[in-house]
């Protein structure tokens, strides 16, 4: 009896061990997959330096994959309809809001908390990520449109950095000199070049594309004013009938002279000291003419997947002051950081030989003044699921009709407002919303 | 005598159960997403929320039937389907002519013509967007230098000339394939033909009526369907140059379609449009076969 009972014992304690042990290995995830819209080669780099220490770290693989920031929306989509969505991913904050209301993603309050809590991030950079006592996501940077130009040309026409939206297209109106030209229109519909564009001079015009409800208001006098001013900018300082441009093109508009001055985020000046120093050379920037600033955070959200709390613990690691500083210098100045400890003088952040150049600290403190003020385009009255509305072609269409098909501004303006408020009625029904 | 009974069955139904692992490719990967597409068209499902909250009936192809962006759409598609064609007909029945013709480095002019088409459409796309970007593409440079222009022009921005630019770009692409195919052909008509056609004294253009083109009507009919529902479908190269720019001038129902589904979410109507599209192509294929049904009754005269 007492052998038998022994042999039970054992039976059960190998059974047992055997069984833990298998519970142990299936907790521990094949991989993690992680998507961002970092598609420049020195980013990829920093992400796969980090993924590489966190797999020696932890023994889980970690998977990137680069999809870009205009084709994010129908790829998770596509994922969350086939059940393939990443663990993480880093994307712009509409697409962020949009998961999170389809369910695609979950929460990110743990992740938060594992980096230090909400206390650690710089005021205003949080503020995009909080719906209903929630975190939606992680802003991984941030950053803030500038008035960038070229001082040289300026110069030679005696004229200052404008302050004002007047100045600004008197200035265009000076320095325009085709084939070289003031400013660059974005008009392409498959980008959202206009709309970012315009969303900077509605705010100056006081109007906006919501009201507190969420219903489009666009067709104010405060934004057909934007709109109007927009038009003239165009005809002033812009290519003729060049409709077809998207945000990346400024770089190499820029870069090869020919443009001068643009409105938008220091990557600019980044990727002029990187491919083209002798233009960078002879680049400066200054406050935007306008109050508002204009802020974009890159949120990171925690995919509705099996593997939430390693996304989690992934997302806290990035976050590593090592870590974060690495991604962070892979584009500066570009990226500023969202963390108070790493903004801080004293941090490491600060310590990179490109802060010998003044513009460099220069950009980083402007874009900086920001991320307190500043909101992206869609949230003005916070964290809402229609704020793609506003990036989803209908702004760009409008300026087309009105420019090429000579359509009157009042009316062009009225056809997209009604066409943007169909699109929220239907996501309104879509999600229940009266 | 039983396995003799199984072995006849076989054979009988050998070709049935040949066909049965293709069948369920085509009810797998066509018919299903097909009836899904037809089921969410009637629907208003978004792709804010994933799904689709009401049956709508019609609703969809009524609103879209009824707005002119559709029709507009059509239209461009036509048009650069058409165009397209008889660019890539055009130019790949001359090359192939040519390579016919030419006796010394033959494969090197073949491979050279062929590279075209072994383009992936973004790299394509990407060196035709910088060709012709207006302020530093070699084109418009070209035509400045030889005073042809004044002022360089926004080939795929321009109203005037963005569905012009894509479809020079899509026979660029498109001619190797026409070609290749009809050097096929070429060889398919008997040496016989062209010797009687030498001993009747036939010019070129004769040759071409009463030799050529007769023989190689079916692998015209076969190029003119395969090439009319790829162009018509196209997607990618007028999604990466325009976009469907300036305004919807080179928007064709694809572009609409997506802009529709993914752009402005409304995935239920993305999907009517698309079966909009199938049934428009089908059309035109119906057309084609009833043409060539009709020619090959004539010949069975």
């Amino acid at each position: 009896m007492k052998n038998k009972l022994i042999v039970f014992l054992m039976i059960s304690c190998s059974l047992f061990s055997l069984f833990s042990s298998g519970a142990n290995e299936s907790e521990k995830p094949e991989k993690l997959t992680v998507w961002h819209g970092y598609s420049q080669t020195s980013r990829i780099d920093a992400m796969n330096a980090i993924g590489q220490k966190y797999t020696e770290k932890t023994g889980i693989p970690v998977e990137f994959e680069v999809v870009t920031w205009p084709n994010q929306a129908e790829k998770w989509r596509a994922a969350y309809a086939a059940g393939t969505m990443p663990d993480v991913m880093i994307c712009l904050p509409d697409q962020a809001t949009a998961m999170y209301f389809a369910g695609a993603t979950v929460p990110a309050d743990d992740a938060i908390k594992l980096i230090g809590g909400a206390d650690r991030f710089l005021p205003g950079t949080l503020k995009e990520q909080f719906y209903d006592g929630h975190y939606i996501g992680v802003p991984h940077y941030a950053h803030s449109r500038l008035l960038i130009y070229r001082k040289d040309i300026l110069e030679q026409h005696g004229l200052n950095p404008p302050k004002t939206w007047e100045e600004y297209l008197n200035v265009c109106k000076e320095i325009n000199d085709p084939p070289h030209y003031a400013f660059q229109q974005l008009f392409n519909k498959s980008d959202y070049g206009s709309a970012f564009m315009l969303d900077v001079f509605m705010r100056n015009e006081g109007g906006k594309f919501f009201d507190e409800n969420f219903n489009i208001v666009f067709d104010s006098p405060e934004s057909i004013r934007a709109v109007q001013f927009l038009v003239d900018l165009y005809h002033i300082g812009s290519m003729p009938e060049a409709m077809n441009y998207i945000i990346n093109d400024q770089f190499t508009l820029l870069n090869t002279g020919a443009t001068y001055m643009t409105i938008d985020s220091a990557f600019t000046i980044n990727s002029a000291l990187e491919n083209a120093p002798d233009i960078a050379a002879v680049m400066d920037v200054a406050e935007p003419p306008y109050d508002s600033y204009y802020l974009t955070t890159f949120p990171i959200v925690v995919g509705n997947t099996s593997n939430i709390d390693i996304a989690n613990d992934f997302i806290a690691f990035m976050f590593e002051e090592e870590n974060y500083v690495n991604f962070l210098h892979a584009i500066l100045p570009g990226m500023n950081p969202v963390l108070k400890d790493i903004e801080d003088k004293t941090s490491s952040y600060w310590e990179n030989p490109a802060f010998s150049n003044p513009l460099v600290g220069k950009c980083v403190d402007l874009q900086a003044k920001g991320l307190v003020d500043g909101w992206s385009i869609g949230f003005e009255y916070g964290v809402n699921p229609f704020a793609s509305v506003c990036t989803a072609g209908y702004v760009e269409e409008m300026f087309q009709k009105i420019i090429i098909d000579n359509v009157p501004i009042e009316q062009a303006v009225a056809e997209c407002a009604v066409k943007m408020q169909q699109a929220v009625d239907e996501q309104k029904e879509a999600l229940g919303w009266e | 005598m039983k396995d003799r009974n199984i072995l006849k069955q076989l054979d009988d139904h050998l070709a049935q159960l040949f066909i049965i692992p293709g069948l369920i490719c085509l009810i797998v990967f066509v018919a299903y997403p097909a009836i899904l597409t037809i089921y969410n068209s009637m629907t208003n499902l978004s792709m804010l929320t994933m799904r689709a909250t009401k049956f709508v009936g019609l609703k969809n192809y009524v609103e879209i039937i009824s707005g002119e962006e559709f029709w507009i759409s059509l239209l461009n598609g036509i048009k650069y389907t058409f165009y397209s064609l008889i660019g890539q007909f055009f130019i790949g029945y001359v090359a192939a002519l040519s390579l016919e013709k030419i006796i010394y480095c033959k494969s090197i002019f073949r491979v050279m013509l062929l590279t075209p088409w072994t383009f992936p459409s973004i790299a394509l796309t990407f060196l035709f967007s910088w060709m012709l970007d207006p302020s530093f593409g070699i084109i418009n440079f070209i035509l400045e230098g030889l005073n042809i222009i004044d002022n360089p022009i926004p080939w795929f921005g321009a109203k005037n000339t963005a569905l012009f630019s894509v479809i020079m770009m899509n026979i660029w692409f498109g001619f190797p394939f026409i070609m290749l195919t009809l050097l096929s052909g070429f060889q398919t008509i008997p040496n016989e033909y062209f010797e009687v056609a030498e001993i009747e004294g036939l010019n070129f253009i004769q040759k071409q009526k009463y030799v050529i083109l007769p023989n190689l009507k079916k692998v015209f009919g076969v190029l003119l369907i395969l090439r009319t529902i790829w162009i018509f479908n196209n997607y990618d190269f007028i999604f990466l140059t325009t976009g469907g720019g300036p305004g919807i001038s080179s928007q064709t129902v694809p572009i609409y379609s997506y802009i529709t589904a993914w752009k402005r979410m409304a995935m239920g109507r993305g999907s009517a449009i698309t079966i909009l599209l199938l049934i428009f192509v089908g059309l035109f294929i119906a057309i084609y076969f009833k043409v060539f049904g009709m020619s090959e009754k004539e010949s069975n005269l």
